[in-house]
């Protein structure tokens, strides 16, 4: 198998991951879409210096967030970017619209966090361990750990707030 | 929505996810053969342009150097040499800035603190760009009707206070160009600045 097979294959294991991450760091649909985009383009790029030294989807969740993080938008979109369409990334909460609004809603409160906290309340939602999120933040454990504690007071009195 | 429901709308999002795929192999596969539409490579393509007619207005200075012969020829050229160094400097600065952003290979707080370092040196070199943008004619002038028609200023000031309110007229118009060129970019920068300015926004770590 050649590498590009290889990566597309290891792409569609933990697609997931990228649109998560594009999620979270990106609500309007043209920055999610090309935010979404330049994550795979990064990837790609880094797929060679993949060494497994770690777990791919450590790794993928490490470049993607490195990717969202520095993301700066355009202002218009760009003839030449591959169209997705904003059906594709839409599909399969659109079928489902009352988990569509529970999403809307949590995006909401989670867009309220700096781009660090964003960071780990996704991989803390993601049931990853403190060891991974500190491997993938370059944070010690504890710090990771007195963070998410502090981001979860947070959004929970946001939330209470809200009701 | 309480914490609990977070966590399960998130599992269940999760699980709809896992069970389909979004994009096809021939989109994905497209996707990996495009160019990036990354702000930080953008950036550096223009700041590159940038030190590169820099470079070239610095060699051609230095080439003529020794064609500016009264003083208010040597002020410019003195004075042009140091702007223009000073660009390249800045130019060169904020390029290797953005080449320290290795998304690939540090942990996203190292990529968050270069992307601060970034953010702070693309601020103060579009406030210098700004500054250059009004005092390089000055130092221009005399420079120009040296080379380009051979003219001394001195002898004919009364053309050189004509190029001088030519000049004044121009800069609006200069100022719109250059500030056209940054534009895009910079505000998104600031965008993205704004975005990320948040209490809670540290990352002393």
């Amino acid at each position: 198998m050649n590498p590009e097979d290889t990566f597309i294959a290891s792409l569609r294991q933990h697609e997931g991951i990228i649109y998560k991450v594009s999620s979270i760091y990106a609500r309007e649909p043209e920055d999610r879409y090309d935010l979404y985009q330049e994550i795979i383009l990064q990837l790609w790029k880094a797929w060679g210096s993949f060494k497994k030294q770690s777990k791919l989807s450590t790794w993928m969740y490490r470049i993607a967030m490195n990717t969202a993080i520095t993301y700066i938008r355009k202002q218009k979109r760009r003839g030449k970017s591959v169209k997705i369409g904003q059906e594709v990334l839409e599909r399969a909460e659109a079928e489902n619209p009352a988990l569509e609004e529970r999403m809307n809603l949590l995006y909401r409160h989670i867009e309220s966090l700096n781009k660090l906290d964003k960071a780990l309340i996704l991989l803390f939602l993601e049931e990853k361990n403190y060891e991974e999120i500190a491997e993938i933040t370059g944070l010690s454990k504890s710090n990771v750990g007195t963070r998410l504690s502090r981001i979860k007071q947070r959004l929970k009195s946001q939330i209470r707030k809200k009701v | 929505m309480d914490w609990e429901e977070m966590q399960h709308t998130w599992q269940e999002m999760s699980e709809l996810r896992r069970e389909e795929h979004l994009v096809d192999e021939k989109y994905l596969r497209k996707l990996t053969h495009r160019k990036s539409l990354s702000g930080l490579y953008r950036i550096a393509i223009y700041e590159l342009t940038g030190i590169l007619v820099s470079l070239v207005m610095l060699s051609y200075l230095i080439f003529n150097f020794h064609k500016l012969n009264t003083w208010l020829d040597l002020l410019g050229g003195y004075g042009s040499l140091v702007i223009l160094i000073f660009s390249l400097v800045l130019g060169a600065r904020l390029i290797w800035r953005i080449f320290q952003i290795d998304i690939r290979r540090n942990s996203l707080s190292a990529t968050l603190k270069d992307f601060s370092r970034f953010k702070k040196s693309l601020g103060f070199y579009k406030n210098m760009s700004v500054y250059i943008s009004i005092i390089l004619p000055f130092f221009m002038l005399p420079l120009l009707a040296n080379f380009f028609f051979g003219k001394n200023i001195l002898e004919e000031w009364e053309n050189w206070l004509s190029a001088l309110m030519y000049s004044f007229l121009l800069l609006p118009i200069i100022f719109y160009f250059i500030i056209r060129f940054y534009k895009r970019n910079i505000r998104q920068v600031n965008e993205a600045l704004a975005e990320i300015e948040e209490p809670s926004d540290d990352y002393n770590f």
